[in-house]
């Protein structure tokens, strides 16, 4: 029975603190509003909020003692925790606490009145009442509606049904007053931890909400959405999605009250806000995952070029044209790898060419862009399509690299030139990509480039193939791509630099 | 009240306003882009590469006495001192070797342009061998003797010299028998092997000496060289082709290792032309 003798001390000993908490915050609140009858509404909130913490703590304790104790002496421990609790127990029912039956102690007890303070103070008769500290110089007709107010309909005394005054204006809500609606306040945010990118079935406990839907309230409110799925004076539920790319943080979080019965929130001559206080829930960082894929390609930004080399049709010469990859979604060269973000090891590297098409004189039939016209399918003959190749890749390679727990890069580097043209012009590239997850909702990349200014360049990155770096040459002209792969010397072709972190998630 | 400028700080003001290459002659001209290019990099200065381009890719239209006129400036330019003014010269020698009339324009420069085929600086070489070969209708023979001699040194630049003289004209004895002989010797790297069959893979060439440096390679250790090597001779003509057929048989079996090298070889055996 020490488990039973402990709890029936230390409710007691709550007991007892709560009743000085109480008297000290009527008595501040006399102190800074002299001549008032009643006390505020917000020292009331504070009372309310003592005796909640109070009931919690007994039904947490009855509950812990159920559990130790085990569901067949379930019901004679009730008794013996009224017992111990109070002087009287025999006057108040254990049933008054409505305890779910032995099989569903595992559950919150449920208890019998909308206000679960009534339950509490049924069984308490030596608690002070506290509706003598509340209200002064009433008139016997006030007294008598506060007689009548703090007992519910059960004979049991309901602080939250308590009045000092007969109300002139119906404030709706528990609480209400003279002085108009009391101020919400936040109890309890259950879970009080949200995962990032994902939506969460939230429970908010607390008195003075409203009985029109409550609006919530974020800061930061950045990335967090909600969809009240209930609502009650005292209770909210509410489906919270944060989004993927919020950080880890604490957000504060506030009620609104939207005011009872379809009218809006009254604050009385007190001018009590309907916005709540500020309560707390922790936002954890959606983790990163376990790898990231990084792509570089290079691409001819244009339908097609002219390349150097020429062919002869009907004794005239004619450079060919090559495709490109402006509006087909192709590449001329590629490497992608999966960089593991514990290891910071590359995995799963993919280097290739796109296919190289060659045209000779007629091309393009359209006038403007290649089209399934150029498409004769006779080849080596110097007009229309004339060849088809692919560059070899063999020679493109990667290397990954560990720079710390949070950091790793992978440096992709190779050459290539058109198969059906001279080797002289080639696309060249060293591009080191370095992801950084300090913070994991938002990892960041870094691209160190040095690459040929011909044609355009690209570095993917991430689950959204986000663009960390781009470069699109300024023209594809014969004479400029010549310039940036063959003959322009490194000072005039080499385009290299660094991008600074950017965000990719 | 109004205060009189003299003349003479009016003229000066403007001068001093005007960017040099503009003083120097107009950037709308070749002549005057050279001149610019000249002026700019003497005095610390640098034009865009595309501002340069942008007036190069113009130069197939231009009349052929304007760039006459500009070719003083542009001799001068590939024989700077400074790599970049070597460069745009170069970038200028091959703008108008695009065009038609190019080997009667610039072919005397041939000695001036071949001096380059020795720079240091690889870019540079490369400008050159693109002039010397690119000349339209057909470089001067003093060109092909520059770019025949450069084969033997260049090895570096060899498969791209190769191009140029199979665009040339690669059933020259001469030509042919300086790409045989790079072939046999010369070819020590996997990407020069690739390049140079690549190089290789035009219906012009029927050398047979040729056709069998090329099937040489179907036996290289190298996935990328054999396929190279398929595609060469397939490109060389139904000839090529039947002159490898045994060859490609053995390529297309199950004895070769490589499943792209085996399709290669099955295809070339099936249509000796180039399937789409």
């Amino acid at each position: 029975m020490a488990v039973f003798v402990d709890a029936a001390i230390s409710f007691a000993k709550e007991q007892r603190w709560v009743q000085q908490a109480k008297e000290a915050i009527v008595e501040q609140d006399r102190a800074s509003h002299p001549g008032m009858r009643s006390i505020s509404p917000q020292a009331r909130a504070r009372v309310h909020e003592l005796f909640d913490e109070l009931e919690l703590n007994v039904i947490d304790g009855v509950v812990s003692i159920h559990r130790a104790f085990g569901p067949g002496a379930a019901a004679r421990l009730d008794n013996a925790v009224m017992n111990g609790f109070g002087s009287i127990a025999t006057a108040a029912s254990p049933s008054a606490l409505h305890f779910p039956p032995p099989s569903k102690v595992s559950e919150e007890p449920i208890l019998s009145g909308q206000r679960r303070l009534g339950a509490l103070t049924s069984i308490n008769p030596k608690f002070t009442d506290p509706v003598e500290d509340y209200c002064t110089n009433l008139t016997p007709d006030e007294e008598q509606y506060d007689e009548d107010e703090c007992y519910n309909e059960g004979a049991v005394y309901d602080l939250e049904n308590c009045e000092c005054s007969i109300p002139l204006v119906n404030g709706g809500g528990g609480g209400g007053s003279s002085t108009g609606d009391p101020s919400p306040f936040i109890r309890s945010i259950t879970p009080d931890t949200w995962m990032a990118g994902e939506t969460q079935s939230v429970t908010i406990g607390g008195l003075y909400f409203g009985t029109n839907e409550p609006t919530l309230g974020f800061t930061p409110g950045s990335g967090i959405s909600y969809v009240v799925s209930s609502y009650s004076d005292f209770q909210i539920v509410a489906s919270i999605k944060v989004s993927n790319s919020t950080p880890s943080e604490i957000v504060g979080l506030t009620v609104t009250n939207n005011g009872y019965g379809g009218s809006a929130f009254f604050g009385g001559s007190g001018g009590a806000s309907p916005q709540s206080n500020q309560s707390s829930a922790t936002i954890q960082a959606a983790p990163p995952p376990s790898s990231y894929t990084i792509a570089y390609n290079a691409y001819i930004p244009a339908d097609h070029i002219t390349g150097p080399g020429k062919c002869t049709y009907n004794s005239n010469q004619y450079n060919f044209i090559y495709k490109g990859d402006g509006g087909y979604n192709s590449y001329r060269v590629t490497e992608t790898a999966d960089l593991n973000t514990t290891t910071w090891a590359g995995t799963n590297f993919f280097p290739m060419t796109g296919q190289t098409r060659q045209y000779g004189y007629g091309s393009p039939v359209s006038g403007f862009n290649l089209s399934m016209l150029d498409e004769d399918g006779i080849a080596s003959d110097c007009h229309l399509w004339n060849q088809t190749s692919q560059a070899p890749y063999s020679n493109f390679t990667y290397s990954a690299a560990s720079i710390s727990t949070v950091a790793g890069s992978i440096k992709f580097k190779g050459s290539a030139s058109n198969p059906l043209e001279t080797s002289l012009a080639a696309i060249s590239w060293t591009m080191t990509t370095t992801i950084n997850i300090t913070n994991p909702s938002v990892p960041t990349a870094d691209v160190n480039y040095n690459h040929t200014c011909y044609p355009a360049h690209q570095v993917k990155v991430g689950p959204k193939n986000t663009v960390v770096y781009s470069y699109t040459p300024p023209s594809s002209s014969l004479t400029y791509l010549t310039a940036c792969l063959a003959i322009g010397v490194s000072s005039l072709t080499n385009i290299t630099g660094e991008t600074g972190w950017v965000p990719f998630n | 009240m109004r205060i009189p400028i003299p003349g003479f700080a009016v003229l000066a003001f403007i001068l001093c306003n005007i960017p040099l290459a503009a003083q120097q002659g107009s950037v709308e001209t070749l002549a005057g882009l050279y001149q610019g290019i000249i002026s700019d990099y003497a005095n610390g200065k640098a034009p865009r590469l595309v501002d340069v381009t942008n007036l190069l890719d113009k130069v197939p239209e231009m009349d052929a006495k304007d760039i006459e006129s500009a070719l003083p400036l542009i001799e001068e330019a590939i024989q700077s001192t400074r790599l970049e003014v070597r460069s745009y010269g170069e970038l200028g020698m091959f703008a108008i070797s695009q065009r038609s009339d190019s080997a009667q324009l610039i072919g005397h420069l041939a000695p001036v342009v071949a001096r380059n085929l020795q720079d240091p600086d690889v870019h540079i070489r490369k400008g050159a061998v693109l002039v010397l070969s690119g000349m339209r209708p057909k470089p001067p023979e003093e060109a092909i003797s520059y770019l025949l001699s450069a084969l033997q040194f260049d090895h570096e630049l060899g498969p791209g010299i190769v191009y140029g003289l199979v665009q040339i004209d690669p059933n020259r004895t001469d030509i042919a028998h300086a790409i045989d002989v790079y072939m046999k010797t010369n070819m020590a790297t996997r990407d020069q092997r690739v390049d140079t069959l690549n190089a290789l893979a035009s219906r012009q060439v029927t050398d047979r000496r040729l056709i069998s440096d090329m099937a040489t390679n179907f036996s290289d250790e190298s996935e990328d060289v054999r396929l190279s090597a398929i595609r060469a001779i397939v490109r060389s003509g139904p000839a090529g082709v039947e002159a490898s057929k045994q060859q490609l048989r053995r390529l297309a079996g199950p004895d070769e290792p490589s499943e792209n090298v085996r399709d290669e070889a099955q295809r070339a055996l099936g249509k000796p032309q180039d399937a789409k």
